[in-house]
């Protein structure tokens, strides 16, 4: 039987000299001659016979020596431009080709040695199988594989190969650092030969423990790269802010992120791509957006010319390392400030600039800003100023929209960031509700005249686009309304369709509590046009019943415009100048009742009868200041027989006293002189009226039915006036021209009227916010209805706090509400 | 009944293991040779390489066997090798055939198994053993009994506790006859244990089992409020125990230091088995 003397002992050393030539052989690369049975046989043997130990201490002593060798291999490798003094001096002493190349060598031999130890490993533990799996799982042995890997890592790493020398990890790695940097300068290195050496270092553990992060790659290698990466990035940076411009800083940083990254895959390690792109990102963004962003060719100069692509590369390196982006964000907001405020002083400035006829008013102007009134009658260049104000604006709104769209990506923050510092820009000019209110009714004047329905919708989504962003949307109301008035009733509107339109989007865009009073004062206008007619027909059917008595040739028409009172800011036709106190839809009181001669008595007394058929229990108050007539005037001179003149009510109201219905034929009223008092006396109407129409009819050239003594521009106490006989005009229709007609800025006496009347409507806003809450609430802690209350009105203003304080004070007085006197904080209680 | 696709797949997996053991016979498409003195296997590698560590490693890399084709082998039994190779194509052997007892062919088989890395096989070789030794009553009595313990002892190694234990159990049964000198047919079991000192060394420990002193049982009481039930426990440290008591309902596992707490007394105890 061939019993194979398995039973009995072996002797280890025989055994031992077998294996070990042939390990000899596989280092050597002579393998195809062995055979892996009989190796196999021999170590299996010495395990099984209780020599796994010793056998295995002698592979460890047997590569041990071996690596020992091949260091020295790796060492001969080192060539002078490597050895150099330390990491400093070594780089100034050879050129970077002696050293990129001394480099590689050496990389490529440490490659080399690392390669030929893992294939011959491979095949030492294919034979020491049997070792690894009894002998090392019994004992809890590393295999020893791995226990030749750390061989590996202490004899050829971390063995000292000559005194004042580092280790050849350390050299390795200066070596690879140094390659990285020379690829940074734009040296061709060798990716791969790096790479293999990363996989080593990968392979490798600190200890024999083979803790996952205690890789060598991540203890020895990483952290260094890491931190030269930054001080690098760190002083490229610094040098390109100050040498390039922000445009090619940007692509520079984008490219080197890309670069590392890059250069993560193809030289080092994938792991550590995040890491040092985070430094990148950090040294040429993070830490360097603020400068960037505030360069010469920063930001500022880019939004200047119109820099699209190059803001694109800013906010797409500022969104990589933070999603809020705060520097551009500051930027574009301080960016757009500027720009705003430049517009709104341009806007002052041309306000002020205009001819001033009036004094300055006095300090206690109380508008915001410090800005000085602007003097009431340089009226047109204000409106242009208006104008121009609000198309800048919107340009400066497109400006930036685009820029948001192509170059940011439409994002959410700077979006954002743009509309909040678009409403800062427009609230922080106080004129801006009046300016837009302005912006509107010139085009609805003259603006959309023969424009398409497209330009037309587009003006007034231009319109609702700045109107947004008013934060007192009531004094816009105010405004609007006052404008829209006098576009009603004077007929100036270019198109009542597109009125309407406008409100419907006032509508969409304010709600409908903003746009209720406007629709009331349209359909007022509707009313009064059925009033018209109705009354039309009734005075022709009476006619027709009289048998034509009374009325024929002198039986005047009436076109009426019935307007319900609150709802129409009639005093916006007082004229400028002191007029007779408030003269409001129904401020009857304390006026004097014009006096009208009979035969428009009549008309006016028919009309209110015919009213009061119709409706019953309402009160018409007539507006004639704010008329107009048409009159049929013959002049002997002039060669129309017969002049259409249109003027208004009290211009009517003034050349019917100088008729005569018994000379009516012969025009012969030379004699006929009345002072301007004794006009004043007949007529009643105001001084300042009066004297405004006196104008129209005595001084100005066209229209100068009466002749006035003394001759002057002024009218004065004691002005004697008589019917011009000589009048002539080559114009059959002759329109007398209406002072205070148009839409104009205010002066500043207007304005502080329109404040003060904004400031009265807030103050019953705020009462009503406050009842409101404190009903529902009952009880209440001061800050609390404060907050409640300004949240109620941010839709209408951004009520002022000190008012809100104030017109609470009054509702506890008049005993709406009372203090808690034992709450921990102020509070509040509701009485009902 | 199973299902209709488990008996297509019963049947398919019968035809794949016939299929299998034809390739052996056959001999066809073969491309290693496995010697054995004068003995020569022609097999698959594709298949032997699969099933054990060892051919899969002498055929790759750079070895001569790999160039060769050829995988010559030392110091082990041919109908042993030759089972084992039935055993790859098949998943079974039958050591009926042999010259050779039972127990001793088995034990072969277990350290070839080992040796060579054959996937289940040492397990397989285990139960046949135990199967004959726990069913043939004299068996534990033989040469060939004694001289399988000396192979076992001296050709597998030391963690494979399955085979040991199972020859161990037969001889502590036993152990009244097999160790008392005066019954001499046992001089040859009684040597072998004198030649094979960690057998010996193992059977001296198993017998002196019954003699160990048992785990001190520690009474404790109950940790529920207010309840004075008491039990016994021989928890350790380093273990963890549940315990519901029957009086209040309390219920709850934990540690060792934790039920220190609530230890009463300790009691060592010795209870013979």
């Amino acid at each position: 039987m061939p019993s194979q003397g398995l039973t009995t002992d072996v002797e280890f050393t025989p055994v031992w000299l077998i294996l070990e030539n042939a390990f000899t052989e596989i280092h050597t690369k002579n393998a195809s001659k062995l055979s892996f049975e009989e190796l196999y046989r021999n170590a299996y043997k010495l395990v099984l016979k209780k020599k796994g130990e010793e056998l295995y201490n002698k592979v460890v002593a047997f590569e041990r020596a071996w690596l020992a060798s091949v260091r020295s291999l790796v060492v001969h490798t080192l060539s002078a431009p490597l050895l150099m003094g330390d990491e400093v001096g070594g780089r100034t002493l050879a050129t970077t080709n002696e050293r990129r190349e001394a480099g590689e060598k050496f990389l490529r031999c440490l490659k080399q040695a690392w390669e030929e130890h893992n294939t011959c490993m491979g095949m030492l533990t294919d034979v020491l199988m049997y070792m690894d799996r009894v002998y090392c799982t019994d004992h809890r042995k590393q295999s020893i594989f791995a226990k030749a890997m750390g061989v590996f890592r202490d004899e050829i790493l971390r063995t000292e190969f000559r005194q004042e020398m580092p280790v050849l990890l350390e050299v390795l790695r200066r070596v690879v650092l140094d390659q990285i940097q020379m690829a940074r300068d734009g040296e061709a290195v060798d990716p791969f030969v790096i790479k293999s050496n990363v996989y080593m270092l990968e392979a490798l553990y600190r200890s024999e423990q083979e803790v996952e992060d205690e890789k060598l790659y991540l203890r020895d290698f990483e952290p260094d790269f890491l931190s030269q990466s930054r001080d690098f990035y760190r002083g490229e940076g610094e040098r390109l802010l100050k040498e390039s411009d922000a445009g090619t800083y940007c692509r520079h940083a984008k490219r080197r992120i890309d670069e590392e990254g890059d250069r993560c895959r193809s030289t080092l390690s994938e792991t550590t791509t995040p890491k040092i792109q985070m430094v990148v990102e950090d040294e040429l963004i993070r830490n360097k957006m603020k400068g960037l962003i505030e360069m010469e060719s920063g930001v500022a100069f880019m939004v200047d010319n119109d820099k699209l692509h190059e803001l694109g590369l800013v906010f797409e390196l500022e969104a990589r390392v933070d999603p809020r982006k705060p520097e551009l964000t500051k930027a574009i907001q301080r960016i757009v400030m500027e720009m705003g405020a430049a517009i709104n002083n341009a806007a002052i400035a041309a306000s002020e600039a205009a001819p001033t006829t009036e004094a300055v008013a006095p300090a206690e102007e109380q508008e915001e800003g410090g800005k000085k009134a602007a003097p009431a009658k340089a009226i047109n260049a204000q409106t242009l100023a208006a104008l121009k104000w609000v198309a800048e604006i919107l340009a400066l709104k497109d400006r930036f929209d685009a820029i948001c769209r192509q170059a940011f990506a439409s994002d959410q923050v700077l979006s954002t960031t743009l509309n909040r510092s678009t409403a800062d820009v427009i609230n922080s000019f106080s004129r801006s509700s009046e300016y837009i209110s302005l912006f509107i009714d010139d085009n609805m004047k003259r603006g959309i005249k023969d424009k398409s329905e497209a330009e037309v919708d587009a003006l007034l989504e231009k319109s609702i686009v700045v109107l947004r962003y008013v934060a007192d949307k009531d004094v816009f109301e105010t405004y609007y309304k006052k404008h829209l008035c006098k576009r009603l009733l004077l007929k100036k509107s270019q198109s009542v369709e597109v009125e309407k339109l406008m409100i419907s989007r006032m509508k969409v865009e304010l709600g409908n509590a903003f746009t209720g009073k406007l629709e009331a004062m349209f359909k007022d206008m509707t009313l009064s046009e059925e009033l018209s007619n109705g009354y039309r027909k009734h005075v022709a059917g009476m006619q027709r019943d009289d048998g034509g008595e009374g009325g024929g040739a002198k039986a005047a028409e009436l076109s009426i415009k019935v307007l319900t009172s609150m709802t129409w800011p009639l005093e916006a036709f007082r004229s400028g100048v002191d007029s007779e106190g408030m003269e409001g839809g129904n401020g009857k009181g304390g006026r004097v009742e014009i006096l009208l001669p009979p035969e428009i008595r009549r008309v006016k007394e028919g009309f209110e009868r015919f009213y009061a058929q119709k409706y019953s229990g309402r009160r018409l108050t007539w507006q004639n200041n704010m008329g107009d007539a048409d009159v049929k005037a013959r002049f002997p001179s002039s060669r129309h027989a017969v002049h259409d003149v249109n003027c208004s009510t009290y211009a009517m109201l003034i050349l019917l006293l100088f008729n005569n219905d018994d000379n009516a034929r012969g025009a012969r009223l030379g004699g006929k002189e009345m002072t301007l008092e004794e006009i004043e006396a007949a007529t009643n109407i105001p001084m300042d009226d009066l004297k405004r129409n006196l104008q129209s009819l005595a001084v100005a050239p066209k229209t100068r039915f009466l002749v006035k003594e003394p001759m002057s521009r002024e009218i004065n106490a004691g002005d004697r006036f008589r019917w011009n006989e000589g009048f002539t005009s080559k114009f059959m229709k002759i329109k007398v021209g209406v002072v205070s007609a148009g839409n104009k800025v205010e002066g500043d006496r207007e304005r502080r009227e329109t404040e003060k009347k904004s400031n009265d409507s807030r103050g019953f806003a705020i009462e009503a916010a406050v009842v409101r809450v404190m009903k529902q609430r009952k009880e209440l802690p001061h800050a609390q209805l404060l907050g409640e209350t300004i949240t109620q009105l941010s839709h209408q203003f951004r009520p002022d706090v000190g008012m809100i304080k104030k017109k609470i004070e009054s509702l506890i007085e008049r005993e709406y509400l009372e203090r808690v006197e034992e709450a921990a904080v102020p509070s509040y209680r509701y009485l009902a | 009944m199973a299902p209709h696709y488990e008996q297509t797949r019963d049947a398919a997996n019968a035809a794949l293991l016939t299929d299998l053991s034809t390739l052996l016979t056959s001999e066809e498409h073969t491309d290693l040779k496995i010697k054995l003195g004068d003995r020569v296997w022609n097999v698959h590698k594709a298949i032997v390489c699969a099933r054990s560590d060892f051919f899969a490693k002498a055929c790759k890399g750079d070895f001569k066997e790999a160039k060769d084709g050829v995988v010559e082998i030392h110091d082990d039994y041919p109908e042993v090798i030759d089972k084992m190779i039935h055993y790859i194509y098949k998943t079974e052997y039958s050591e009926s055939d042999t010259e050779l007892a039972p127990v001793l062919f088995n034990v072969r088989m277990v350290a070839a198994a080992e040796k060579y890395f054959v996937k289940f096989l040492a397990a397989l070789a285990v139960s046949k053993l135990d199967y004959f030794i726990s069913n043939v009553g004299t068996a534990w009595g033989s040469k060939d009994f004694a001289d399988a313990i000396a192979e076992a002892y001296t050709t597998t190694h030391d963690s494979d506790r399955e085979l040991r234990d199972t020859l161990l159990q037969m001889v502590v049964a036993h152990a009244d006859m097999l160790f008392r000198k005066e019954f001499t047919e046992f001089a040859h079991f009684q040597d072998m244990a004198a030649k094979t000192p960690s057998f010996s060394a193992e059977v001296a420990a198993l017998l002196a089992k019954p003699l160990e002193i048992s785990p001190i049982l520690n009474i404790y009481y109950c940790p529920g409020d207010d309840c004075r039930e008491s039990f016994r426990s021989a928890i350790t440290d380093g273990q963890r125990v549940k315990w519901t008591c029957d009086y209040c309902g309390w219920e709850d596992e934990d540690d060792y230091s934790w039920w220190q707490s609530y230890k009463i007394a300790e009691l060592p105890v010795v209870e013979a088995t």
